[in-house]
Parts: C-alpha cells; sequence; structure tokens
C-alpha cells in the first residue's frame, strides 16, 4: 500500500466520530494541561492511560497524541501573558512573547504562536508520513544486536543531551533500567528484586513510576509556593495575526520545522533545545537583531514552530523502531504496551489502521488546535484563574483514582506515593526524571536483546559489533562518550570564570 | 550544593548496595548465556561507582552554586504534610471508602496546608470527593476503593 492509500485509510479510522470526540478531547487536555504550570504532558498522559483501559486502542493513543501535541500549543499561553512557561520547551516564547503583550499587543503575539505551531506541527507530520515508512521497511531486517545498539544509542544520548549532569543523568538510567528488571524474569522465570513481596512479581506498573515521578513530583514542587496569576491586563484583541508579519516569518516557519523536526527524531535531545536553537538560529540570521528580546515577530514563531515540528520528529522513532525519545513519548510506548500494542517496524505491516489513524489524527488535531485556539484564547487564559490551592489537590487524587484503578489495591496507591516522594527528591538534588521512565521501559527490550544476541553467539560480545548496524552504532555511541569526556576535561581546564560566562 | 550532592551520593550508593544483596542471590550466568542475575548484579555495580563518583566529587571540586535550590523548613513542613495526608490517605481509604477517605484528604489540605476555613474547606472537599465519584465511578466505570459502607 502506497503513503496516500495508507493516509486515506488512516483518515477513514481518525475521522470516525468517536475518534474526532477523542482526539478534540486529547487536544483540549493537552492545551489546558499546557496552559497550567506545573502539569506537563508525560505526567497527564500518565494519568489519563487508566481511563483508557476501557477504550479500543486507537482510540485512546489518538487522545493521548492529542494531549502531547495539544500542550504544545497551550504553553504559549502562559509565556506570552504572564511571561510563566508552561512547559519547558515554552520557555524562548516568553522573551519576545511577553514583551509583545506588555506592549498591548497580546492578541498578536498569541496569533502568531497559534499559526506557528499549526505550520509546525502540521510539517512535521507530514515529514513523518514520508519518512516512517521507508525507515520502517529497513528496521525489519534488524536483529536483536542491532536493536540492543540502537536502545544503547538512545539511552546515552538521554544521559548526554538531557541537560543534566553526566553522573546524575547516568545515576537516573540505571535506576530506571533496576526498575525494569523487577519482577518474574521473563527469560528464566525467577523473581527478580521483589524482596519477596508477591504484588511485585508482575514487575512495577509503568504508569504508577510515571505517575509518581512526573505527576506527583510536579505537582508538589509546584504546591511549594502558591501560583497566583499575573496576566498581562487589556482585552484580547486582533488574534489573527497580521499578512506582514506571516510573510516575514516566512522563512522563520521553513528554518524552524526542519531544525525542530530533526533534533526532535535524536533521541533525548527533545522539543526544548529546538526550540533553543531555533531562536538563536533566527536571532543569527535576522537583520533586525536588535529587536529580539523586545518583541520580534520571529523571536515567538520560530520557537512555537520549532517545537511543533520536533513532536512530529519524536513520533518518529517511537512508531518505526518502538524506541521512545523523551519522556513524554516513552509514556506513549508504555502505553501501548499496555493495550497490547508492540510498536515497531512492523506495525506498519501489521496494524496499518492503528499506525496512519494516529498520524491522520494528528493532522485533524492540527486543524482542531488552530480552530480552538484563535478565537478561544480568552476563553483559556480564564483558565489561569483556577486556584492552584484547590487544583493541585484534585491532581494529587485523579493520581491516586489511577493507580488504584490498574489492579484494584491499595498497594498501588502506595507506590505510587512513594515514587513520588522519590521523583521530588529528584527534582530537589537535581537527578533527572525522563532518564528514569525511559530506561524503565526500555530495560527489559534491552536485556533480552542482549540476552538473545549473547545467546546467538555463544556468549561472545563481539557479535555486538562484528555486524554493520550494531557496529556502526556502537562506534557512534563511542564516539559521543569520548566526545563528551574531552568536552568535560576542557571545560575543568578553563578558568572558573570564563567556565561560568 | 556540595552537600546535597554528598547526601544524594550516599543515598544512591546505599540504595545501590541493597539491590545488590538481593541481585547476588541470583545466578550471574546459566549453560546458555547470562543468567536472572547477570543484568541486576552490573547495574548495581555501575550504580555504585557512580555514586563514588558523585561523592568523589563533592570532595575534589570547590563549593559552586547552582540552580537547585535549598527548600527551607516551611515548604518542607508544607510538602511533608502533602506526603503525610497521601499516606493517611493509603491506609484510611480501605476503612472509610473512597469518598470519606477524599474528603478527609482533601480538608487535610485545605484547612492544615492552605489555611482555609474549616466551615469552606469542608463543604468543597465534600462537593470535590463526591464530584469524583460521580465522574469515575458511576460515569467512567473505574473502580474505586469501597469501605465499611460499601462506597
Amino acid at each position: 500500500m502506497g503513503v496516500f492509500d495508507s493516509l486515506m485509510l488512516g483518515f477513514s479510522v481518525a475521522l470516525d466520530p468517536t475518534n474526532l470526540l477523542f482526539c478534540f478531547v486529547g487536544v483540549l487536555c493537552g492545551t489546558l494541561v499546557g496552559i497550567l504550570p506545573g502539569l506537563g504532558p508525560s505526567a497527564t498522559i500518565a494519568i489519563l492511560i487508566p481511563v483508557t483501559f476501557g477504550m479500543n486502542p486507537t482510540t485512546a493513543m489518538i487522545m493521548l497524541a492529542g494531549v502531547y501535541y495539544g500542550a504544545k500549543y497551550g504553553g504559549a499561553l502562559t509565556s506570552i501573558l504572564i511571561n510563566t512557561p508552561g512547559e519547558s520547551s515554552s520557555v524562548m516564547t516568553c522573551l519576545d512573547g511577553y514583551q509583545m503583550a506588555v506592549k498591548g499587543e497580546a492578541g498578536r503575539a498569541l496569533g502568531l504562536a497559534a499559526i506557528s505551531s499549526f505550520i509546525g506541527g502540521t510539517f512535521s507530520v507530514l515529514v513523518l508520513m514520508l519518512i516512517a515508512p521507508p525507515l520502517a521497511e529497513l528496521a525489519i531486517s534488524f536483529g536483536p544486536p542491532e536493536y540492543f545498539a540502537l536502545m544503547l544509542l538512545g539511552l546515552v544520548m538521554v544521559i548526554f543531551l538531557g541537560g543534566a549532569t553526566f553522573v546524575k543523568a547516568s545515576i537516573s538510567c540505571i535506576f530506571g533500567l533496576l526498575l525494569g528488571t523487577v519482577g518474574v524474569d521473563p527469560l528464566h522465570g525467577q523473581p527478580r528484586l521483589t524482596f519477596d513481596q508477591i504484588r511485585l512479581f508482575d514487575g512495577l506498573e509503568f504508569v504508577i513510576v510515571a505517575m509518581g515521578l512526573f505527576a506527583i513530583a510536579e505537582v508538589l514542587v509546584n504546591a511549594e509556593s502558591t501560583h497566583e496569576a499575573g496576566i498581562v491586563k487589556g482585552k484580547l484583541v486582533g488574534l489573527f495575526p497580521r499578512l506582514s508579519d506571516l510573510l516575514k516569518c516566512k522563512f522563520t516557519f521553513l528554518r524552524s520545522t526542519v531544525l525542530g523536526f530533526f533534533i526532535g527524531v535524536l533521541p533525548g535531545a527533545g522539543s526544548t533545545i529546538a526550540t533553543f536553537l531555533a531562536y538563536s538560529v533566527e536571532k543569527s540570521v535576522s537583520k533586525d537583531r536588535a529587536e529580539f528580546g523586545h518583541g520580534a515577530v520571529q523571536g515567538v514563531a520560530a520557537p512555537e514552530t520549532a517545537d511543533n515540528s520536533a513532536t512530529g520528529g519524536e513520533m518518529v522513532p517511537l512508531l518505526t523502531l518502538g524506541i521512545p525519545g523523551s519522556g513524554s513519548t516513552a509514556v506513549m510506548l508504555g502505553a501501548m504496551m499496555t493495550y497490547g500494542v508492540r510498536p515497531g517496524p512492523l506495525l506498519f505491516e501489521q496494524q496499518p489502521e492503528f499506525v496512519w489513524a494516529i498520524i491522520a489524527s494528528m493532522y485533524v488535531g492540527n486543524v482542531m488546535l488552530l480552530i480552538m485556539n484563535l478565537p478561544l484564547v480568552p476563553v483559556f487564559a480564564s483558565a489561569l484563574r483556577i486556584r492552584y490551592t484547590i487544583l493541585y489537590p484534585t491532581i494529587l487524587l485523579v493520581c491516586a483514582v489511577g493507580a488504584y484503578s490498574l489492579n484494584g489495591s491499595m498497594f498501588d496507591v502506595g507506590l505510587l506515593v512513594m515514587f513520588g516522594l522519590i521523583g521530588y527528591a529528584m527534582r530537589k538534588t537535581g537527578f533527572p526524571a525522563a532518564p528514569v521512565v525511559l530506561a524503565l521501559v526500555l530495560g527489559p527490550m534491552i536485556e533480552r536483546a542482549l540476552s538473545q544476541s549473547l545467546s546467538m553467539s555463544q556468549g561472545d560480545l563481539t557479535i555486538l559489533i562484528e555486524r554493520p548496524i550494531s557496529g556502526s552504532l556502537i562506534a557512534l555511541i563511542t564516539l559521543i562518550v569520548i566526545g563528551a569526556i574531552f568536552g568535560a576535561l576542557r571545560r575543568r581546564g578553563k578558568p572558573a570564570n570564563a567556565a561560568a560566562s | 550544593m556540595n552537600q546535597v550532592n554528598r547526601i544524594s551520593g550516599f543515598s544512591v550508593l546505599f540504595g545501590a548496595g541493597a539491590l545488590m544483596s538481593e541481585a547476588l542471590k541470583l545466578e550471574f550466568t546459566t549453560d546458555i548465556g547470562p543468567g536472572p542475575g547477570f543484568f541486576p548484579v552490573w547495574l548495581c555495580a555501575i550504580m555504585a561507582v557512580l555514586a563514588l563518583l558523585l561523592i568523589a566529587k563533592t570532595f575534589t571540586r570547590a563549593e559552586v552554586q547552582t540552580a537547585i535550590d535549598n527548600p527551607g523548613g516551611a515548604v518542607l513542613r508544607k510538602v511533608g504534610t502533602v506526603f503525610a495526608a497521601l499516606i493517611g490517605f493509603v491506609i484510611v481509604t480501605p476503612i472509610v471508602g473512597f469518598i470519606g477517605g477524599a474528603s478527609l484528604f482533601l480538608i487535610t489540605i485545605f484547612s492544615f496546608i492552605e489555611s482555609m476555613k474549616l466551615r469552606q474547606a469542608l463543604p468543597l472537599a465534600a462537593a470535590i470527593a463526591c464530584a469524583f465519584y460521580l465522574i469515575f465511578s458511576v460515569g467512567l466505570g473505574v473502580k474505586l476503593p469501597t469501605g465499611f459502607m460499601g462506597i
């Protein structure tokens, strides 16, 4: 089946009234989550997974994907109106978006952000649609050594590109891998790291760990201080951007979408880095460089386009290889596995209606978001007036309900609280949470791939470097590690003040 | 910052040691390849080395101020109370049921942490707990814990 036929198949599923409704629910939830500081898409997807258990897996994934890219649209709103990014990827939008709002051009900035998000989001789905099937076809020839090397590359990139220090990110990653080994070993049937707790024999529920580390920890960090949203005064008017703004940003859209997509594909890099780079590139190539930071339209368009473009990029390794590149896509992978869907290269062959329905729904969802975001921005802005003192205990209760509903056991709620405590401690001490979740999902797969590889070679590790693809990937991993070590040594050699600057 | 890293380093080291003692009880290799203990033992060993590296760095590097903030007593008390309320919810809910447990949890947060008057906190907590019951149990068919009253 060609790409066009597959897409038509996807649209026939995505345009089903039930799927349309849940796509709408997903993008609406995503927008609200993006608006409310303190609850990211990873946490929201994790919270929503138990709610989706009764649903058809396609419908559920359409909704969860909607939350993911919907949050990108919502993040711009708080950045522009209250100078507080709802997401880390919205930080760059604050710089010029808030300045525009201060000048009384909040409507113009929000309209431009919505259009930029739409362009970035739609373009990335287009590229995803074109490159995912050939990549999946290539990946069919992958054996256990290739998968092991690929997943190892994913983890190494998350460690090095995640923004935390190498040691702390590595500890987070190893912690996640260890959590993945809890339960009865599928290869040998022996219980591991269960501390004789029968309830742990089935392993740790991925959703509980994700909710604890992301949702509970995030809520508690935000509950430390009371949020009083200081919204920019004035009526939101002129939400439809001027044609002159769009023309001024035409190359910005192009550069940022390409940059955002390819950075999104890289495991661990994610949309936050994409927005920083897109902003820097625009600032360096712009003729009006001095305007940046004082309300430049390109300063809003570039990060918003890159942020949304990265979402499509992040879906590429998830759908084609079954390997997530970020915390949010790791949670989505966990959700798919919970529904009994195994993402990977065979997904395109065996369940084309599932994977193409998700891709098609991303087009539909982006149109919904554009329609919603232009005229309904004032309505969404009113969500900022909800008192956090009421919101955060409610979110904690939703998490508890979600954890309980998995197995009908309060033991799971207890585990949720424990992982919430661990997540909070990790935040406070600078340990990143995303590698834990990513490693927890990838851990059992890595172990299986390594065991199968070693069984194939009778315990000879050189199998990993002898095969061309796995050998190249291992070489790439080695280069990344050596590069990072040299980089760290060079930084250490520099005087403290130079390093600080 | 160094002190924070030292404490976290020792905590990670302790955790790695505890897990290692459990992992060492498992078979390391089998006739067909790695055994059930292979992966956990290696991971615990790497984790212990990383923890030692983190600790060592705190002794070899000068104190660096980073973005990691010191929460302070009041904040820790607030967060601690939220955790205590969550643990209370886990203990109390199987006895009094979801509506009772959720109401008590919310009242604790609203009145003890957020200083809301009891006459405001009580109806608000009850309303939220009932709304949860209606949305999740009645509307979405999600199983909720039941107590001696059956709800």
